[in-house]
């Protein structure tokens, strides 16, 4: 059961968007959403609901997967509507009923503050559904590496290769988490019966093998690790270069009319 | 033949340098360029600690190993030895660093600094050298016992290594996992890369050039299988169980009817009883 836990939310399809390069992607996003907070009117922000829209189709992810992102924000999302909608005091009365009065500004807040949390939720799920895990982790590395130029750089080889082992053993480790509740269930344990605090209590027997079979693993990675010329970061060279193409500049030169369209947009729309 | 390894006077000890509880005691042995050299001995004779001092994993309490000239004590020098004895563990899952094939093959090359065209070559031929080509973009833990061993010699050729440590690298495979990882341990000693496997399955240890028996830490014999194989009293006292055609020749030796005892597989031991039964039918 355990077993069929997919880790990361990678959705594979051959799409343009899952070729562009993972650090233009994480770049891009960190990008998106600053301008997604700059923009404040709420003819700006439908403009860039119908380019996202059009960006995540050309990613080719099941659009049903977005909205189940959606639906697990969504009290977030009312929660915010009602109150913008509530505290908001401009424009003409448009109900009043008993202490409840809605304002015109407080709907026009209320539709603009739903649309960008929106946003943000599809924007972000895109990199995590376009880029493998492997692929953000090298990402991450080389977007760090200008730490280096600060005395940083075992650092970030390190943190890189602590992401690469932890990705690694995730399916290692949930297999033997598996085996070990197997092997306590022949003997009697009841793991999913009793109260909260029984449960947890039943869980040590189960934690504690999956612990010591960790350290077991790490000493024997150690010295399989050491025996293939490991020497921490020093003149270690990625086989896997990443380089820019085509795709990438122009996902750069699009993305960069954006911004400009959007933000001629928000100064002179009214 | 030139020694690739030599081993002299070898004595280690986990716990102090008391002579209780030496895992190693007394060890004297070279291994010589592109053979094929198997150390067998039951749990706890001390070879997968002789293993870890053959790339300097582990060092000497006294005594000294030297490879090609290196000697491991040598700390500047630890990486040349690692690049000439590669090693290859038991586990298969313990040994594996990426989640795609080829970027943990391309792990060797890429702390010896290769370029990554060097790197890319030297893993594409790591990968074909084990049949292991067409996996190399896939997860190793959808791979089975057997394939993701074979990734994990891939691994260790991709660094060019002379010689290659096993150890007990077959001990959790299925049959067929197993199979097919002495298959490709045989392969690469045709190719002249120096074999050392360390097993206890004796019907392994058939295929070796020399064969090493160790027990309680020292070394009992060093000889052919054939010799080996036919020396009862050195078998029967490590603890140690003869191939199944061998056993049946042993039953025969037992019985009292003289046999030709230096068989080696199922048809030795055939044309072996053949003889007897021959012999018989002239009498």
């Amino acid at each position: 059961m355990l077993k069929d836990i997919t880790f990361g939310q990678y959705v594979e399809a051959d799409s343009i968007i899952h070729k562009l390069d993972p650090r233009i992607k994480i770049l891009l996003l960190i990008a998106y959403i600053v301008f997604i907070f700059i923009v404040n009117n709420l003819f700006s922000i439908a403009f860039a609901s119908v380019f996202i829209l059009a960006v995540t189709i050309l990613s080719k992810v099941p659009v049903k997967l977005f909205a189940k992102n959606i639906k697990a924000i969504l009290p977030i999302i009312i929660f915010t509507a009602i109150l913008n909608a509530l505290y908001v005091g401009q424009g003409a009365l448009v109900i009043h009923f008993w202490v409840i009065n809605i304002y015109e500004g407080g709907i026009y807040r209320a539709v603009f503050m739903s649309l960008r949390i929106i946003l943000l939720i599809i924007i972000s799920a895109l990199l995590t559904y376009t880029s493998t895990p492997t692929a953000l982790t090298d990402a991450i590395e080389s977007l760090l590496s200008p730490l280096q130029y600060i005395g940083l750089k075992n650092a970030v080889h390190i943190m890189a290769l602590m992401m690469t082992i932890a990705l690694r053993f995730i399916p290692t480790l949930i297999e033997e988490t598996d085996k070990i509740m197997s092997s306590q269930k022949a003997r009697g344990a009841s793991l999913d019966s009793g109260s909260f605090k029984q449960k947890v209590k039943a869980l040590l027997p189960v934690l504690i093998p999956l612990l010591s079979a960790s350290i077991r693993r790490a000493y024997e990675l150690a010295d399989a690790m050491e025996s293939r010329c490991y020497n921490g970061g020093e003149g270690r060279v990625r086989m896997k270069q990443m380089t820019l193409t085509l795709k990438d500049y122009i996902a750069i030169i699009v993305s960069v009319v954006f911004f400009a369209a959007l933000i001629i947009l928000n100064t002179f729309a009214v | 033949m030139e020694n690739i390894i030599e081993i002299k006077n070898l004595y280690f000890s986990y716990v102090d340098t008391d002579n209780n509880g030496a895992v190693l005691d007394n060890i004297n042995l070279d291994i010589k360029k592109g053979e094929f050299l198997c150390i067998v001995g039951h749990n706890g004779s001390g070879k997968s600690t002789l293993a870890k001092m053959l790339n300097g994993l582990l060092r000497p309490d006294k005594g000294t190993v030297c490879v090609n000239g290196i000697y491991t004590s040598d700390d500047k020098h630890l990486i040349d030895i690692r690049k000439t004895v590669g090693m290859v563990f038991q586990n298969p899952d313990n040994q594996i660093i990426a989640s795609v094939v080829e970027e943990d093959v391309a792990f060797g090359p890429e702390n010896l600094g290769c370029s990554p065209q060097e790197s890319r070559r030297r893993v594409d031929q790591a990968l074909s050298a084990v049949d292991m080509a067409e996996y190399k973009n896939t997860s190793p833990y959808k791979l089975s016992g057997g394939q993701k061993q074979r990734v994990a010699i891939a691994g260790v050729l991709a660094m060019r290594p002379q010689c290659i440590v096993f150890d007990e690298s077959t001990a959790m495979l299925d049959p067929k996992g197993r199979k097919e990882v002495i298959a490709t341990v045989n392969k690469l000693n045709k190719q002249g890369i120096t074999v050392v496997l360390i097993t206890h399955f004796m019907e392994e240890a058939r295929f070796a050039d020399r064969l090493c028996i160790m027990d309680n830490g020292k070394i009992l014999k060093t000889d052919t299988p054939y010799n080996i194989f036919s020396d009862y009293e050195l078998i029967e006292n490590t603890g140690l169980t003869l191939p199944e055609p061998m056993k049946l020749i042993k039953a025969l030796v037992d019985c009292g009817i003289k046999i030709d005892n230096k068989v080696f597989d199922e048809k030795d031991a055939c044309a072996a009883i053949a003889e007897v039964l021959k012999g018989g039918a002239e009498k």
